[in-house]
């Protein structure tokens, strides 16, 4: 009798024990202050003032029917999702993009790009329809010219659409029409937008004080949060709800080129900045105040920019492997290897004073990835 | 934070004019010269990696400031600002500084130069950036 009472107390304090290591919020005071810095997501939806036809319903259907039309390239064999593919996030999956040859760069998905400061690794655009100028002219890509690209949409089963959004496209320039074209595919790709994931449950709990529902976030995924606010340092660079704080740098990722020559990354990005007409300063911007404009005029050179990238958002990262803008990474275990054990040699003496090696033991190294997984998994 | 505040509060009483009281929440900034005018910054919290914009006030209505320049870097990063700022007078001994960036979080040193007839008096400041 006696023992049976005794092992069903041990029974039930197994199973309490167990249910406590379960469900349990491991995270410090000042863990739960940083953790609430990446939310709440998903953020505000905000138009592009710089767009006219930013947030526009026809737009919006033009521009992802565009988006998949075969049209948009010079020779009628590419479009936009042979690289950017909905099936796959918007992105294709390979090292570096296939185009007329092989790029350079990792192709990007294209989640949550509405009003962003800067686009493409190397930021040589400050705003999304400007970005979208880019594969459009790329000889190496859709490789229209304006004129092909005018001539293209005149023949073309769109012009209806088109003309209800721009008017009469007769007198209309070519750039103009390109640009306009750029603008309409900015306004179906700012509607792509990622949902809540377990880390936002998991941050809106903690927001409102709600241990017992915060407390069904993994631990694997707690632990793994820890170190990304701690001693892994990942969040000074992917800050905030996106997990980026949208600027440039040297993640010792090695920027050699196969054919020879290295990347520059933001140092080139700034260059191409500095040329274009397209910019929130320049006369194709649709907003009078010229709101965004500021950071194209003041952005400022350093020698830092050099083999400096944008800092990817990681929410959805998860299922868009190849990794780094060179796609040299695999995958997230791969990634999270190459900043556990950081070629020192490879950043330069004005390079990053953060990054180090990190000494993670392979369990750590499990929870980082778990944690990553839970920015991807809505 | 507070036992900073209070300290720099305590210098800004030894070391300013008294007609020119530091408001509670500004950010006194401490000159490199003994001689230069007592100043502050007011501003709000720091956004991470968004403009924003602070006020300067210079103290000694008798050296009218002719020009600012403002700079600012991450000592722990060995990094400054990947944008310059603009700043304006706006009145005597007032100057905006607008289109400040903090990229990452921590802790940043602001340094200050105050043209003067000739003379540059230099301050610096920290703050730290969440
Ligand atoms: C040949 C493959 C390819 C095609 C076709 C292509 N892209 Fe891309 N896209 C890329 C690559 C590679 C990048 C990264 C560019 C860089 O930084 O150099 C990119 C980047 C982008 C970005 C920036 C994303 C960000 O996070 O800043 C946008 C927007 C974009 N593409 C839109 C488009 C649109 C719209 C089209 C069709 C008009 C298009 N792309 C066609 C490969 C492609
Ligand atoms: C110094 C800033 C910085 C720090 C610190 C940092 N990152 Fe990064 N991260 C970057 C940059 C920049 C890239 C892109 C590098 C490139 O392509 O050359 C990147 C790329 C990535 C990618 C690939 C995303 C993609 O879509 O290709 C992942 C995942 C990632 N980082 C996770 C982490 C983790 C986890 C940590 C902490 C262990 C961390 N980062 C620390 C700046 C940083």
């Amino acid at each position: 009798m006696n023992w049976v009472v005794r092992l069903v107390g041990v029974l039930v304090c197994l199973l309490c024990g167990l249910s406590s290591a379960q469900a349990d919020v491991i995270l410090s005071k000042a863990e739960i202050d940083q953790t609430l810095r990446h939310g709440p997501w998903p953020p505000e939806v905000v138009l592009d003032p710089s767009n006219r036809v930013s947030g526009d319903t026809t737009a919006i259907s033009l521009g992802e029917v565009l988006f998949s039309d075969l049209m948009l390239s010079r020779d009628r064999t590419i479009s936009c999702a042979s690289c950017h593919d909905p099936e796959q996030n918007f992105t294709d999956g390979l090292p570096r993009a296939e185009g007329r040859k092989t790029l350079d760069r990792n192709t990007q998905a294209l989640w949550n790009l509405a009003v962003q400061r800067w686009y493409g690794w190397s930021g040589d655009s400050d705003s999304l329809w400007a970005q979208n100028l880019t594969p459009l002219l790329n000889p190496d890509e859709l490789g229209h010219d304006e004129n092909s690209l005018r001539a293209a949409l005149v023949a073309s089963v769109h012009r209806p659409a088109y003309e209800a959004l721009f008017g009469e496209m007769d007198a209309e320039p070519a750039v103009e029409t390109t640009v306009n074209v750029s603008k309409v595919l900015a306004a179906y790709i700012e509607t792509l937008r990622s949902g809540k994931t377990s880390f936002d449950q998991f941050r809106d709990a903690l927001a409102s004080g709600d241990m017992k529902k915060a407390a069904q976030y993994p631990l694997s995924a707690q632990r793994g949060l820890q170190i990304f606010v701690g001693r892994g340092n990942c969040a000074f660079c992917h800050s905030g709800p996106a997990f980026t704080n949208g600027e440039f740098h040297h993640a010792a990722v090695p920027f050699f080129l196969e054919r020879g020559g290295v990347d520059p990354g933001r140092a080139e990005g700034i260059d191409r900045l500095m040329e274009s007409p397209f910019t929130l300063a320049g006369e194709f911007s649709d907003d009078g105040s010229k709101a965004g404009a500021w950071a194209v005029r003041n952005v400022r050179f350093q020698h830092g920019n050099f083999g400096a990238f944008r800092v990817p958002t990681l929410r959805r990262a998860a299922r868009t492997a190849p990794y780094m803008h060179d796609g040299s990474l695999r995958d997230l275990a791969s990634v999270i290897q190459h900043y556990n054990q950081i070629d020192m040699e490879r950043l330069h003496s004005d390079g990053e004073a953060i990054l180090r090696p990190l000494g993670l033991s392979d369990q750590d190294a499990e929870d980082l990835e778990d944690f990553l997984r839970t920015l991807s998994d809505d | 934070m507070i036992a900073r505040t209070a300290f720099l509060a305590s210098f800004a009483l030894s070391s300013s004019a008294l007609a020119c009281p530091t408001p509670p929440d500004a950010t006194q900034l401490i000159p490199e010269a003994d001689h230069a005018p007592a100043a502050y910054a007011e501003m709000n919290t720091p956004p991470l990696s968004a403009p924003f914009a602070m006020l300067v006030t210079f103290c000694d209505p008798a050296q009218k400031i002719e020009a600012l320049m403002f700079d600012a870097l991450m000592p722990a990063h060995r990094h400054g600002m990947n944008f310059t700022v603009d700043v304006s007078k706006i009145a005597d001994n007032r100057f905006e500084v607008s289109n400040i960036v903090f990229h990452m979080p921590g802790l940043w040193e602001l340094q200050f130069g105050a043209e003067f007839a000739g003379r540059a008096y230099t301050y610096i400041a920290e703050v730290q950036v969440k």
